[in-house]
């Protein structure tokens, strides 16, 4: 449940509700990947918040849609085609499986 | 005895809020919709959205701003009952009717709503073939067994001429509380590729895409071929494709995807065969875009705790916004847990326990005993 050795541990039941860590912060803290020397030079920020504010313009209009979004066909593909550990694993986890191959 | 405005922000989760906020009878005011945007305020779909829950309603009062950016939500009584609607063609019927699967078991009468409008966009909405098979038998699962979408008419965007009937005949006091600790196991893959105006072997080469996709699993295939023609098939071409995996116990997990310009129909059959497996590997009982409705259902359950296994990856921003959102509406917090009492251990890694306490909601309306 805590976020990965080495770094500060989170809870994730103390992040899911606090107001203060926005929900994009929150996932990266819980897995881990969030280092806190991340405000590094104060000036630059005003520029990449300009920039970071048009782009959030743009994202902004797929935030309350149904469908989750996935990789591109040919991520997928690999992932799923090449790499047979990955069917193997999500075989053994999720499928019944014909007389055959049992 | 009114109760508290809840402000929100941002037009996120609009639908589920306005839904929350009118089964738990609290007046919302949702505010900076689209505050930064060269267009700013709500959209067609979403105010076309607002009027379809006034006409469920009785005695709702919806004030927009000026600017659009403001709305005030005083849900009054769910009325449901029958009822024509015409969807907004910006979105897809879908979009209107994910959310009201939350509210038809707890209105006054039964509802038997015919939408009309487009069956699927490209707008990441849950198709008619999405809802049908990915999130009625969610609701069954919650005791809501009796309800059908009947899909009378096809129709693409643009054009559209779509029609669907929704019957939920059934009125639930409260929703059961599901304990689903156990991960399904996919006995088989279904799905259908539909289409309208367009040759009838379009849907067979999609069928066969996914089929070749998914004969590696050695899994049970069976996708349907469904080309619709004449009257009933709306005024634009289109086709597209639902696909499910379904498990012994009644889950399903489902992916779609729709026909653009520039793809063959390979191209979708094969795309969404691989999504499925991926959408597959990152469920627990429920996949990602059945989530918010297997949620909003714990969550007014009766007051005891339900619980449910959910994939880790499913634990994403998006989530958090929800439980936020939920909290804020209908204050109740979920809890997450490990898993290991639940689960074999090689199985711990990848799940979670998602605990919820219902609020203990109960339908207002009397004419269920």
């Amino acid at each position: 449940l805590q976020g990965v050795l080495g770094k500060k541990r989170y809870d994730i039941n103390k992040l899911l509700y606090d107001d203060e860590v926005s929900p994009e912060e929150a996932i990266e803290k819980w897995k881990g990947e969030f280092s806190e020397e991340e405000p590094e030079s104060q000036d630059e920020d005003d520029e990449e918040d300009f920039f970071a504010k048009k782009e959030t313009v743009m994202v902004e209009d797929n935030i309350d849609r149904s469908k989750p979004s996935f990789a591109s066909v040919d991520e997928l593909t690999k992932k799923w085609d090449m790499a047979e550990e990955n069917f193997a694993k999500l075989k053994k986890k999720y499928f019944f499986l014909s007389p055959r191959e049992r | 005895m009114a109760k508290q405005l809840v402000t929100l922000e941002s037009h996120r989760n609009f639908r589920l809020r306005l839904v929350l906020a009118t089964l738990a009878h609290v007046p919302v005011k949702i505010q900076k919709i689209r505050a930064d945007d060269v267009n700013p305020g709500l959209r067609d779909y979403e105010i076309s959205f607002l009027r379809l829950l006034e006409s469920l309603t009785n005695g709702s009062t919806i004030e927009i701003s000026y600017t659009g950016t403001t709305v005030i939500y005083k849900p009054g009584l769910l009325i449901g009952g029958q009822l024509t609607f015409n969807c907004n063609p910006s979105r897809a019927i879908g979009y209107y009717i994910e959310y009201i699967l939350l509210l038809a078991p707890f209105a006054k009468n039964k509802f038997s709503i015919v939408f009309k409008g487009i069956d699927s966009d490209s707008h990441e909405t849950i198709g008619l073939e999405g809802v049908k098979w990915g999130l009625l038998p969610i609701m069954e699962k919650f005791g809501v067994r009796d309800v059908e979408l009947r899909i009378l008419k096809r129709g693409a965007p643009p054009g559209g001429g779509a029609e669907a009937h929704l019957m939920v005949n059934q009125l639930l006091a409260a929703p059961l509380t599901i304990h689903a600790l156990e991960l399904p196991k996919i006995a088989a893959l279904r799905g259908v590729a539909y289409s309208t105006r367009v040759s009838p072997s379009i849907v067979n080469r999609i069928v066969e895409a996914a089929r070749q996709v998914f004969s590696e699993t050695g899994c049970r295939t069976d996708i349907v071929a469904d080309a619709w023609r004449g009257e009933v098939s709306g005024s634009s071409p289109g086709w597209g494709v639902t696909l499910v995996a379904e498990s012994k116990k009644g889950w399903r997990f489902f992916v779609e995807e729709v026909g653009s310009a520039g793809e063959t129909p390979e191209d979708i059959g094969t795309k969404a065969a691989y999504e499925l497996l991926e959408e597959a590997s990152m469920s627990g009982v429920v996949c990602r875009s059945q989530l918010p409705l297997a949620l909003g259902y714990m969550v007014i359950g009766k007051e005891h705790i339900g619980r449910m296994i959910i994939n880790k990856q499913q634990v994403d921003p998006n989530f958090i916004h929800l439980l936020r959102d939920v909290k804020n509406l209908v204050g109740v917090e979920a809890h997450i847990k490990p898993c290991d009492d639940y689960l074999d251990e090689q199985d711990v890694d990848d799940y979670l326990v998602l605990m919820v306490k219902g609020v203990g909601f109960t339908n207002a309306n009397k004419k269920i005993a």
